[in-house]
């Protein structure tokens, strides 16, 4: 489950996006259309996780899973 | 799969002012909306020099108040309000009309699209707004 948190500072210009949970750049294609709405956008700082490529592993039981490369 | 941004918000959108001037106590019979701005008035009933597009009338602003308005300058909305009524509706009141109207924004944006939202505060008492996407 992805989840985007918007907070807005009582100084009536500040609007800080957070994005959970979504998969490569997802969470920039999705929400894009918030900040654009909303104002200009300032510096994206992307979390570890934006780099992780899913790697597919397969287990000793032959099982497919998928596991982060971080 | 994740990112912060911070985001500087530009009001341009009279539908989110006027639902942001309704959660600050003026509900809609208290505005007026003009496609072409209209001449704001003083206390005295004096034509002032400003025009404005949303206009909060005077008699609904305060005793001895002159007209609240806000124009709309190459898409963006500019306050206009008298000296006089900054007492009441100074820099404190904008900031948390504008912070409301961000508020709005983001709503009148995510029910466009059929997007549920939940709107709650943080625990800085900050308005906030979460988005659960399956």
């Amino acid at each position: 489950m992805a989840e985007i948190i918007l907070t807005f500072e009582w100084d009536g210009k500040t609007v800080n996006k957070e994005t959970k949970g979504f998969t490569g750049n997802d969470c920039v294609k999705k929400t894009k259309f918030l900040e654009d709405a909303l104002g200009t956008a300032g510096t994206r700082k992307l979390k570890a996780e934006y780099y992780a490529e899913p790697t597919n592993l397969t287990s000793e039981s032959g099982t497919e899973r998928t596991k982060s490369k971080y | 799969m994740s990112h912060y941004v911070q985001i500087v918000t530009a009001i341009k959108d009279q539908k989110a002012l006027v639902r942001a001037l309704d959660r600050m106590g003026f509900g809609k019979h208290k505005v007026e909306l003009h496609d072409t701005p209209q001449n704001l008035y003083g206390y005295q009933g004096d034509v002032r020099s400003q025009k404005a597009h949303i206009i909060l009338r005077r008699n609904y602003v305060g005793h001895a108040s002159n007209d609240i308005g806000f124009e709309r300058v190459n898409g963006l909305y500019v306050a206009h309000i008298s000296e006089y009524d900054q007492g009441c509706y100074g820099s404190d009141w904008q900031k948390r009309l504008f912070t409301y109207y961000g508020v709005e924004k983001a709503k009148l944006e995510l029910e466009k699209q059929g997007t549920e939202y939940v709107e709650d505060m943080d625990t800085e008492g900050r308005p906030r707004i979460r988005i659960s996407i399956s």
